[in-house]
Formats: structure tokens, sequence, C-alpha cells
């Protein structure tokens, strides 16, 4: 047969990890190479100007763009401070009075007649880029700090907010994750749960402070109430639900794969880096747990593509990833060349299997991963 | 041409943004071209793969093991040469690399940004996100969310023509602090559009000039009364096939093994649907849902247009579907109970995991739904859009920019032909499934002829009608289209009729006259002979396609399906009642043979 391989997630006991992290604009690093740092260590910063408010002062105040400056009070260059008044009209004989004041604290930028904008700029702010890997500095740029290490790594198939780190609590194993399961000795970690969890839980978790949730799976009906919309495309990693949320096997209620639950266990209490940052698409991006085994890479870097391809053989050890065997491990026994007639009627090529149950089932090849 | 050159074998792949698709078409010893074989693999244009050359070696490789003729060597399809392996010509189409995604840059969300907006959805884009001095977010939020999106292209609007310079001049420094990366080619430099007020590119472009692919097009928002959204339209559908799509991995080495250059499946696929509408006369309608989007072609009276739905398909996009058309719109068109817990779950499973298939019928009916909605939703935007995409510079009143209006310049009554393409019509399990999506996703009226591509190869003969144009339409009228069903639906005064119009149908074994009730599916076969005729006598508030009452006989096609008559009314109204449209569900699937479902009471 061909090389009819399907790839799957990442699930390395011990593997390179390099992370690129952007300097900010105008930035520089603050570490050099043969550094070793910490997740939380700041590796980059800038200072950055602060942002532009417009203010519509012209609509405001009821005037014509090109009259607008001589009803302000401020000009060009001042400080203002929030609720401080830039400029007044009044119409009808003074009974009816226009004011315009400033949203923001900041100084006048611009005043534009054009438009018949003012434009105020906040203070500016100080950026810093953390290493957000605990490890070694092996490259620095003028744009960028490379952080290595080796690590465990766990890719997700799917999240919600960006990176983080947090000690690893396993709450509970093979069930989904309830209130019970959650109490301040959860604040600042990464909870992981078998299963999936519920709408109560994540609500407790956020207000246990949780840095991050790992889970088997979530309910359509659970992520909507955390995002508070329907999702349309898996472009995730900005949301700031005040936790990161990674799921390891998809949507509904399923149990996690026992390599993920067992790599997890063996690194319980031990600090993680996590992202939820996931596009699925050309250029995909997975969520991810990186456990730090080694403050150094072991290896050189594999080029940061974290996963993996295989082929599928008789033995092949594999997962199945639809209905009606949605989860379940088994063993590949067969791979007919010719396309079969499955339930649907459908005639695709499957591979026959043999679950952990010891049931012969016929699968789509389409809807299997392969696992070590 | 064929036969000068001895063309024995032709091999053609379609890289799609989720499978790769080959054929491969031979010479018969009577001298005829036709389809030998068809296989398919995995796109492997993402990660960890980061080559679209693995998935068409893969694809090949299985077509090699289904057909028995020996097309891969080391790793490359054997060209030119033995009569018995490989190929004289390989061809391809593709649209890896998933729909476009756009970030939108303005000054003020309401004007040039929407006007923005409107020219990269016309053009078929996905909008990612739209950044505008007024959209509430900081200037190093905008960065970190530009940095994070990954757009394919930016369209930057803003200013109309002698307006504000300075905002733009703004978001340009945002853009360069952002400095985007593509999701293809680490070189690659993100293209920009520059479709704002003109007096401003000399300093935008003194901003970004070195570190982006800046493209100057007309102001899409010249005056506030003003839209022109043609010339940024036009820019952004020649950027993506013509630079975005070609930084996709591995698109070099496919570039050296084709025998002519990759066609962009979209341009492939309407070179096909163009030359059928103006061979046969006859207008045509087509539709190919893929993966991550749904494109619509149209060859009405002559003039041909193409849209891009590219936020819907059913994979990457099919969370979109079910977004956009809400789950009721999803749920009504199942023959059984379900939940929205159940559609979602699996809609979202399905976009996680984008290459799965069905494998219960339970499944196949939910997905069958949502493609329903994937072309309804996408024959909509196709109406909306057909008028607007033709080169003439369309101006709109300030009361008409804030109405969205636009008048459709075609509908379902104009089709003699509709043609269903994609994985999930072509590759239906059943051809009466197909049929009846297409009844219900188009709501044909009149006489219209249901055809499918049968294995979704009109792309592949796209590009080969390039260079054999003979052997291309030699193979689509034996291979290609495949007659599934002649539709006659009935619009007007139905529901309150007992009989809503009369049919004879003569065999060479005689005459059978049939009375027609209101809100069911007919489904007629053919005869041994395979043809049959037919009159149709609708009752005088009905319309049968010819006007109101009027009556008329036609010649059967032999089709897969037959010919299928509608009598559910213009526009299909499904009922209220869950249990009474389940009911009326599991009778038209019944009727249609589009599942073998008991009637339940």
């Amino acid at each position: 047969m061909g090389n009819a391989f399907t790839p799957g997630l990442l699930i390395a006991p011990r593997t390179a990890v390099t992370k690129t992290r952007k300097l900010p604009m105008g930035g520089h690093a603050t570490v050099a190479v043969g550094d070793i740092v910490t997740n939380s260590q700041t590796v980059g910063m800038a200072n950055h100007q602060g942002p532009l408010t417009l203010v519509r002062a012209a609509e405001i105040l009821e005037v014509d763009n090109d009259r607008m400056a001589k009803h302000l009070t401020c000009q060009v260059g001042d400080i203002v401070q929030k609720d401080q008044l830039l400029g007044e009209t009044s119409h009808l004989f003074g009974l009816v009075r226009n004011e315009c004041r400033s949203p923001v604290n900041g100084f006048i930028e611009e005043i534009s007649e054009t438009n018949g904008f003012v434009a105020i700029r906040e203070p500016a702010t100080i950026l810093e880029v953390q290493a957000y890997l605990s490890g070694t500095v092996t490259r620095v740029t003028k744009t960028d700090v490379d952080v290595s290490c080796t690590a465990c790594v766990i890719q997700g198939i799917f999240g919600l907010g960006g990176e983080s780190s947090g000690e690893i609590m396993i709450v509970s194993e093979d069930e989904d994750i309830t209130l019970e399961n959650l109490t301040e000795k959860c604040e600042g970690k990464i909870i992981v749960g078998g299963r999936s969890i519920e709408k109560d839980a994540i609500d407790m978790a956020r207000l246990c402070k949780v840095k991050g949730i790992v889970v088997a799976s979530i309910e359509h009906s659970v992520l909507h109430d955390i995002l508070g919309e329907y999702i349309g495309v898996a472009i995730t990693g900005q949301e700031n639900l005040g936790f990161t949320l990674i799921v390891t096997e998809g949507f509904g209620k399923l149990s996690m794969d026992k390599r993920t639950m067992e790599l997890l266990k063996r690194h319980e209490e031990e600090s993680a880096s996590f992202n939820g940052s996931t596009q699925i698409r050309a250029g995909v991006v997975r969520p991810e747990v990186i456990i730090p085994i080694l403050e150094y890479c072991e290896t050189k870097d594999q080029g940061g593509s974290l996963a993996v391809a295989k082929e599928l053989q008789i033995g092949t050890r594999i997962r199945i990833i639809r209905a009606p065997y949605f989860g379940e491990l088994a063993t590949v026994k067969e791979l007919p060349e010719q396309p079969v007639a499955i339930a649907t009627e459908a005639k695709v090529r499957v591979l026959k299997a043999e679950l952990a149950s010891g049931e012969s089932v016929t699968i789509p090849r389409a809807n299997v991963e392969i696992i070590d | 041409m064929a036969e000068e050159r001895k063309i024995n074998a032709i091999i053609a792949t379609d890289c799609g943004s989720t499978t790769t698709k080959v054929i491969l078409i031979t010479r018969t010893p009577e001298g005829e071209y036709r389809l030998a074989g068809r296989g398919e693999a995995p796109t492997t244009v993402e990660a960890p793969f980061d080559d679209v050359t693995i998935g068409v070696i893969n694809a090949v490789t299985e077509l090699q093991e289904i057909t028995g003729r020996k097309l891969v060597e080391n790793g490359k399809i054997i060209l030119g040469g033995d009569p018995d392996e490989g190929a004289d010509l390989y061809l391809s189409t593709s649209s890896a690399g998933g729909g476009l995604q756009m970030a939108v840059i303005g000054v003020v969300a309401s004007l040039s940004a929407e006007s923005a907006q409107r020219a990269a959805l016309g053009a078929g884009a996905i909008i990612i996100d739209s950044f505008t001095y007024d959209d509430g977010r900081t200037e190093q939020e905008r960065v970190e969310r530009i940095r994070h999106i990954r757009p394919d292209m930016v369209l930057f609007s803003g200013g109309t023509e002698g307006g504000t310079k300075k905002h733009l001049v703004e978001m340009a420094e945002t853009l360069l602090m952002a400095d985007p990366k593509p999701r293809f080619g680490e070189l690659f430099k993100v293209p920009v559009i520059f479709a704002g007020n003109s007096e401003a590119l000399p300093l935008v472009t003194d901003v970004l000039g070195k570190k982006v692919d800046l493209i100057k097009v007309k102001n899409v928002r010249p005056s506030m009364e003003e839209e022109e959204l043609n010339d940024a339209g036009q820019a952004i559908h020649r950027l993506f096939l013509e630079h975005v799509m070609a930084q996709a991995p591995g698109y070099e080495k496919l570039m050296s093994w084709v025998s002519v250059p990759i066609m962009p499946t979209p341009s492939a696929f309407g070179q096909c649907i163009a030359a059928v509408g103006k061979k046969e006369k006859i207008n045509v309608l087509a539709a190919d849902i893929g993966g991550a989007t749904t494109d619509v072609f149209s060859s009405v009276h002559d003039r041909f247009t193409r849209t891009v739905s590219a936020n819907y398909g059913m994979s990457y996009n099919i969370c979109n579907v079910v977004k956009e058309a809400g789950f009721e719109n999803i749920l009504r068109w199942l023959p059984f109970e379900s939940s929205v817990n159940e559609l979602w779950d699996m809609a979202l499973n399905k976009m996680i995991r984008p290459t799965t298939i069905p494998q219960t019928e339970r499944e196949l009916m939910i997905e069958q739904a949502i493609v329903r909605e994937a072309l309804r939703l996408s024959f909509a935007h196709h109406m909306r859009l057909a008028g607007g995409l033709k080169g003439v510079v369309r101006q709109r009143s300030v009361a008409e920019a804030f109405e969205q209006k636009g008048a459709a310049a075609i509908n379902a009554g104009d089709m003699d032909l509709i043609i269903g393409s994609g994985g999930a019509l072509s590759h239906a399990p059943r051809r009466r499934q197909t049929a009846l999506i297409m009844l219900d996703a188009f709501e044909p009226e009149g006489i219209t002829e249901l055809d499918v591509d049968s294995i979704f190869m009109l792309p592949h003969l796209g590009v080969l009608s390039s260079v054999e144009p003979d052997i291309a339409l030699e193979v689509l009228h034996r291979d290609c289209l495949i007659p599934i069903a002649t539709s006659l639906s009935l619009k007007g005064q139905l529901k309150d009729k007992e009989v809503c119009a009369e049919l004879t149908i003569n065999t060479p074994e005689g005459e059978t006259n049939y009375k027609l009730y209101p809100g069911r599916l007919y489904r007629f076969t053919e005869t041994a002979e395979k043809i049959f005729t037919f009159s149709i006598r609708p009752d005088r508030e009905v319309d049968a396609g010819e006007g109101p009452g009027v009556e008329y006989a036609r010649k059967a096609r032999f089709s897969a399906v037959g010919l299928v008559i509608d009598t559910r009314g213009r526009p299909l109204v499904l009922p209220a009642d869950p249990a009474e449209r389940i009911k009326k569900n599991r009778s038209w699937a019944r009727s249609i043979g589009a599942f073998d479902l008991e009637e339940k009471s």
C-alpha cells in the first residue's frame, strides 16, 4: 500500500523544544546566549508609546471641522487629564452649551481641522516579553530570543487563551471535573481532568484563580458559555478568560488518552508552560503543555515542528476519532486495498482493527489517528 | 491534437484544502479517452509535512494500486515514453491552504472599513479581523492581534479623497510594528492592498514600503457618497491566486513536475462550466462545496459569474455554516429528533479533525443537513453579488450604503442545469441523496436538469481543456457529468389545492395518468428503454415553469434518479411543528429513495 499515513498529535515524554520569543518593536533583549531563564523571566523589553484616542471634537461641539480649533482650549503638546475640558461652544444665545472633554490622560498629539478630530496620545508603557519556557537562551537577534530545553510535550486538539505557566495538579483522573474537585489549593495551578468539565466547575476554577485547565473534552454548551458566542473558525488564543483551556481529545464527553494522562500524572506538581492557541488550517497551530525536564537541549532543535507523521501498517496502534467508536484504541489487523462499503453505503478505503475489548471493527482510514 | 501526439495517459491532480484528488485518463484500444481510475489522499500542505507533493504522491500511489498501472517511481510521477506505465501529461489544479484569510484596516469602522470589508467579502475572503481607530482597542492590542492572526493579505483603507492622511500613517505604523507573518512562506512579505486616500499613499509607502508588498488600488471609499469595490476586489483575487497560493509549501517542486502551469481550482472549474453553458446554449448554475469554501458559478444568458463563499465549507468552516445558518435551520432538515448539543459537538469535532468522514447514517444525515445550508447560504451570496463583480463601477447613494441592498442578477427559475460538485455532493453514498440536497438547497423552479460531477473531476478537466480541449470535452460528457435527475418543481397557490396538477407519462407500453397532490415529492423512473415523454397540466393557479396553468409536454432524459416532481411549493417552507417536520422529511427522503426510512407515526 501507499504511504496512507495519518498524523496524530505529539505526545512526547522527552523531546527538544525551542521557542522563539519575538521582541516588541524597537525593543531589546535583556538576556544573552547561554543564560538560564525561568518561564516568567523577562527576555526582552521596550518602551512603547501609548495608544492614540481620537475625540470627534467638531461633532461634539457642533461646529464645522475648519471652525473647530477656535473653540478649543487646548493646543498640540498640552498634557491633559481625563475629563479635562478640551473645548466648548454655546448656541442659541448661550442657552445650549456643548462641552468636549478628554476621555483619557495623555497629551494632545494632533488637532485635525480636516477631519474634526483631536488626537490624544496616552502615556508610554513598558512592554516586556517573557521566556515562556524555562530553559537556556540559545539565540539572540535584534528581533528574537530563542529559549530551548528538553521537555515532555503534550499537544491538545483545541484550546482557548494564550501563554501561561503553573504547576500541574490532577484533580480528576477518570471523571468530569466538578465543583467538588476544586479548592483553594488549585490557585495558580494547571488542573487536569481525565474527562470533561462542567460549567459551574469552570466558574469555580475562575474563582479559585486556576491558571490552566487541561481536559479530555468539553461540551459545546460549556464552550458557548465560556465564550459567550458560537465559535465559527478555530483560530483561538486571544481570549481573555482568566485561564487557559486545553482540550486533548475533542467535543462532547470523551475520556483522555491514557498515555496523555500517564505523562501528566508523572509530572504532577512540576511546573509547565502552556498555551491554548489553536489554528486548524494550513499552517496549523495546536495547543500545548510543555514540562521542561532539563534546562538545556539534549539534541538539536527539530525546527519547531512538533507534530509527527507515521505510516499505517499491520500492528499499528490507532485511536478512532469519529463515531461510533470515537476515542477507542485499537490495533490494525488488515489494510484492504480496495474501497469497501461502510454503514452509510459510502465506498471508502478502510482498515480492520481490533478494539481493546477484543471486538473486530471496520473503520474508514480517514477516521483514525496513529499512536505510538 | 491528441492523435498527433498519441497521448495514451493523463494524470491530473487537484490539491484541495483537505484532500488531494487524482484521476487517470487513458486511451482505449478503440481510441476513446475514458476515466481509468481515481485516488485520493490527505493534502500535506500543513506541518509536519509542509510539502504538497507528499499528498500528491500518496494519492497517485493509491491510484496506482487501484488501477494496476505503474505511475510512481522513486517518489516521482513517471512521465513520457512507455505506453504501459506512467503518463504523457501531468496536470494540476490547487486550492490548498484553505480560503483566503484577510485583515482589514480602516480609519472609521462604519465608513472606509465597512467598504473595505465589503470589497474583501465580495472577493471571497474571510475577514479575520477589522482594525480601526474606533475599534476600542489599544495600539498594542491591535499589534498583538495582527501578529496572532497571520493574515494572507491586508486590505488597507481609510480616508476619503482629500481627507485624513495622518490617521492612515498611524495605522501604517501599527501594521509596521505588528510585522504580520503569512501562514506560508517564511520570506514572503504579506501583501498589503492600499485602497485608501490616494494622497496618503506616499506617506504610507514611506512607513511600510520595505516591510510589506504594497499594492495600490482605487480608494474603496473615494467620498462619503461613493463606493468603489471592484478594483480592490480584483487585486485581492489576483494576489490570492498568483501570490499567496504559490507560497504554499512544496509548490515550487509541484510546479517543476507539471506539464502546464498549475491552475487555481476555481478557475479550472469555472472554465468547464462556462464551456458547458456556451456549447449547450443553456443557463447553468454549479456549486462546488469544499472543506473550507463553497464556490458558486453561473453562466446565465452568456454572462459568467463566480463567487467564493470563503466561510462556508464542510470541514474547516463547518462551524461557520452552523453559526451563520443557525442551528434551527440545520435541524429542520433532519428526519429524526436531534439537539443543539449533538449538532454542535459533531460540527466542532469535524472542524478540529477535518478529514474524518461519517461512519453512521445518523452522522451522514446531519452532515447532509449542514451541506444544504452551506449551499443555500452560498447561493444567496452568489445571487447578491452576481451583479457586482463584472468591472462595473458601482455607485451607491448614502441611503443605500447603509441598507446594503443589491438587485439579484439571477434567480433559481433561470436555471436549465444545476451541477453539484465537491465531496459532499459527488461522494454522497446515493445519487438520490445528492438530488434531494440540491432540490432543498437551490429550490429550482419549473424544469431543471440536475447533474453531478461524478467524482469531482471538473477542475481536472478544466486544466486539461487548456491543452487538450477535445479530450477534456470527451471525458466531460462520458465520465464526468452524471445526469442524476430531471426536476419539475411547481410554484404558486399549491397549499389549498387537493390536486395541484395532473401528469401523463407516455412509455412504449402505454399512457399512465397521475394526480399530483401538494406537499410531496414524486419520483418516476425510466422504462427499460430509458426514455419516456411526459406532459404536465397544472391547476390554473399553479406554475410548472411555463406560467400559471400552462400545460406542456417534454421528453425525459435518462438519469440516475429519474423525473422528480416537487409539489412542496416555492419558497420551500417546512412545517413549524417538529414532529410534523420530521414526518415530512422521512416521507420525502423515502419518496425519492435517499434513505430507507420507515414511516413514523
